[in-house]
């Protein structure tokens, strides 16, 4: 959780997440005498739950703002961007799956059932892939393997979207390209 | 911040577990350190100082020593909360501690053993959870010593390494031979995976846990673990979650080495070999019994192989013990087919896809293991032979019947319970229909009665078809047993047969009939009844009586029929006994 994005995250308004400003709370643990234990017990669970994002809600947007967590399917080739690896990724969580572009150290840190964390991430597109990826100000950390269930469609990278009519700076679902990755099959 | 505990992999979020341990530790330095406070913490203070300890002796091998003392000072609880800790520890993080903590943390445990601390048997499990036992020297010495050896282990009354085979394996062993990692993986394949859409968690676990040669041989474990440590509710069941035969499946094909694979069988049917009705639990076999059946349409050849595997087992596993065996697998035949975890065993024996050879043999086999079931030798005789209430269970007996019920089954292969019933009718009625040409004075034949009525109210108690169907048994050993002594029983159903009512059918209403009035009289165990104390109401109990005093008459061996059999055989209502056929429900 970054410190900075505190009162974004406070907010209870459309898009923002509606945690409750957790200091108060804290102070009241220390007075009780719990010390450090408990209390960050309470905030680690409350920044997991709290601000997690099903794939299938993700709406593409210039801005690192999903919060999500999903499991490792496939990996394809790595390529070198500059002088940076990336390495395009099928990721998925229970509702949906992802193009998931890996990074730098990621690319060999990740692998196929890895269950990542991704804190301010951002979904948009990238040399026309429309890709979730950590970018600069986002994080992804591994926290688990394996025990995580998720299907393969839709894939919310092969959905073609367009403005909302209402509101130009929203993007709104226009059709479905493929019910499944291109790139990454479903194993037969 | 690199750990001090763990082996942390890059871009890999902190473990919460080492969090809160430092943190503690962190707040309550330079509390560690003597001199010691002397004020007695409280309950926060103790938990927190507990924590603090715990990451202190783990992280600080130099200090440990005087943390430990520190700890030994101030523990009220019986070192309760440490030992749970280290628990925790062990299950989640031992394989990623660093060396320097993994021997601090087995120098901890053997501290708390010397110090018997409460629950550290649970740690040592969990310890011994991350080892492969049979690696180990020691480990592989005791397994010859109970084959070879049982003397060597001076234990009174082990004898012989079959007590061990019988006796039940504690489901806490079948986790200890699988890491907790791979035990949570398992388990949520088998309650979160679809069927169908399993293969990416499958290359997942093979490749973390099954890759390598010697890894392959960890597959006899999972598969131990599966049917017999991981039992899926009934709405799993019904699910579309992958089933464990599946899984089972998956991993037999997995195994690239032979030897492996016959291991891997063998962990799938051994809770058959020495199958207990009254103590095994039917999810243990079933398993293997539904990957056979299932295979069938798409992959007999794994049926084949497990079968004639199956096969091979009972012929030679334990050569000395075959008869046990023999008892276990067919009870574990008998009881999937009577719990209805396959419709029939016919799905097996006249199934096209299956070489006729092996057919055979598997009906060879079934029909040699009624007969071991049935030879009187092979039944313990009750020591108090006047009680007529039952000192055995029914596997047995059921085991024994399983003939006929398994050909009634064939017979009708449609599931329908009235036909099946049906069906079962003439293969019984056909000996009564010539009984006055048979020449029955076996000895044996008496034993066998006298087994059969011993252990008739337990098996009535459970409401079933075979129970009528052990009643007819014991029905027709009657007519059978000798001409003159029960002529009635003859004539009866004689005058049915010439009278053109189905015979089969009355003879099942005479056997209920009997089973009613038997447990009116409180003679199946729904009531205590002293032994000897035989009350039976002559009037209401026509059947009973009739049938006691016979029994009595075989308990006393040769001697003669005391008189109060004639007494009572003659009291047996006609009216009744030709009745008994409208008050049928047939």
């Amino acid at each position: 959780m970054h410190l900075q994005k505190w009162d974004m995250v406070c907010q209870k308004e459309d898009g923002a997440l509606g945690l409750r400003r957790l200091a108060p709370l804290k102070d009241l643990f220390l007075e009780n005498g719990y010390g450090g234990l408990k209390w960050r017990r309470i905030v680690n669970e409350n920044s997991c739950r709290a601000t997690m994002l099903s794939l299938k809600d993700m709406v593409p947007a210039a801005q690192n703002n999903i919060n999500t967590q999903f499991i490792i399917l496939d990996k394809g080739k790595m390529t070198l961007e500059g002088k940076y690896k990336t390495c395009l990724t099928l990721v998925a969580d229970e509702t949906a799956a992802v193009h998931f572009q890996m990074w730098g150290d990621e690319c060999d840190a990740f692998e196929g059932g890895d269950i990542i964390r991704l804190v301010d991430g951002i979904f948009s597109y990238n040399r026309n892939n429309l890709v979730l990826r950590a970018g600069k100000k986002g994080k992804a950390e591994k926290v688990g393997e394996f025990c995580m269930a998720f299907v393969e469609t839709p894939n919310m990278s092969e959905i073609r979207w367009i403005p909302d009519p209402s509101n130009p700076k929203k993007y709104v679902q226009d059709a479905v390209i493929s019910p499944h990755s291109h790139i990454f099959p479903p194993v037969p | 911040m690199a750990s001090k505990l763990l082996k942390i992999g890059s871009l890999e979020a902190q473990s919460q577990i080492e969090l809160s341990l430092r943190q503690a530790f962190e707040l309550l330095e330079p509390q560690l350190r003597p001199p010691f406070p002397l004020t007695i913490p409280t309950p926060e203070e103790y938990l927190q100082l507990n924590w603090a300890i715990l990451y202190g002796v783990l992280c600080e091998p130099h200090f440990a020593k005087i943390q430990i003392k520190y700890l030994h000072a101030i523990v009220t609880d019986g070192y309760c909360l440490f030992v749970s800790l280290l628990t925790t520890i062990v299950n989640e993080l031992y394989f990623k501690l660093v060396e320097s903590a993994r021997i601090q943390l087995i120098w901890l445990v053997s501290e708390m053993i010397y110090v018997s601390a409460e629950g550290i048997d649970g740690v040592l499990v969990s310890l011994l959870r991350q080892i492969d036992l049979v690696h180990v020297p020691e480990f592989r010495a005791v397994w010859k010593d109970l084959v070879l050896n049982p003397g060597e282990f001076k234990i009174q009354g082990f004898e012989d390494v079959s007590q061990l085979y019988r006796e039940r394996t504690s489901s806490r062993y079948f986790l200890l031979r699988i890491t907790p990692e791979m035990e949570s993986q398992l388990r949520f394949l088998l309650t979160h995976v679809k069927l169908g859409s399993q293969k990416r968690h499958q290359a997942w676990f093979m490749r973390k846990f099954l890759c390598g040669s010697e890894r392959e041989t960890l597959i006899c474990d999972i598969v131990r673990f599966i049917c017999c440590g991981h039992h899926p509710s009934n709405d799993i069941i019904q699910s579309d979650v992958m089933p464990r035969w599946a899984v089972i499946g998956w991993l037999l094909k997995s195994c690239r080495k032979s030897y492996v694979e016959a291991n891997v069988k063998l962990a799938l049917f051994y809770d058959w070999l020495f199958f207990d009705e009254r103590i095994d639990n039917i999810m243990n076999i079933e398993p293997a019994m539904l990957l056979m059946v299932n295979s069938v349409p798409k992959y007999v050849d794994m049926t084949h192989t497990l079968l004639e595997f199956l096969l091979l087992l009972v012929d030679n596993y334990d050569i000395e013990r075959k008869d046990i065996i023999v008892r276990g697998v067919a009870s574990a035949f008998n009881m999937l087919v009577r719990r209805g975890v396959v419709g029939s065993i016919h799905v097996l024996t006249s199934c096209d896809a299956l070489s006729p050879s092996l057919k055979e043999w598997l009906g060879r086999f079934l029909k040699a293991g009624v007969s071991k079931e049935v030879q009187p030798a092979h039944l313990p005789r009750p020591s108090v032979p006047s009680s007529i209430l039952p000192s055995l269970t029914t596997s047995e007996t059921e085991t024994a019947v399983m003939g006929e019920l398994i050909a009634s089954k064939c017979a009708t292969n449609d599931g329908v319970g009235t036909k099946a019933f049906d069906a079962s009718v003439p293969i019984s009625v056909e000996p009564v229909m010539s009984c006055s040409s048979l020449v029955v004075t076996s000895e044996s034949l008496d034993d066998a009665i006298e087994n059969w009525v011993q252990r008739l109210g337990e098996t009535v108690r459970k409401s079933n078809t075979i129970d009528t169907q052990i009643l007819e048994k014991i029905l027709l050993s009657f007519a059978n047993l000798d001409g003159h002594k029960h002529e009635r029983l003859q004539e009866m159903l004689l005058s049915w047969s010439k009278q053109g009512f189905p015979v089969g059918r009355c003879l099942l209403s005479y056997a209920l009939r009997l089973a009613y009035e038997a447990h009116a009289g409180g003679y199946l165990g729904n009531v205590m009844v002293p032994d000897n104390s035989v009350k039976v109401n002559d009037l209401e109990m026509p059947l009973l009586v009739f049938h006691m005093d016979v029994y009595f008459s075989f308990l006393n061996g040769g001697r003669k029929d005391p008189p109060e059999a004639d007494l009572s055989a003659s009291k047996m209502d006609h009216q009744l006994v030709a009745k008994l056929h409208l008050l049928s429900p047939f």
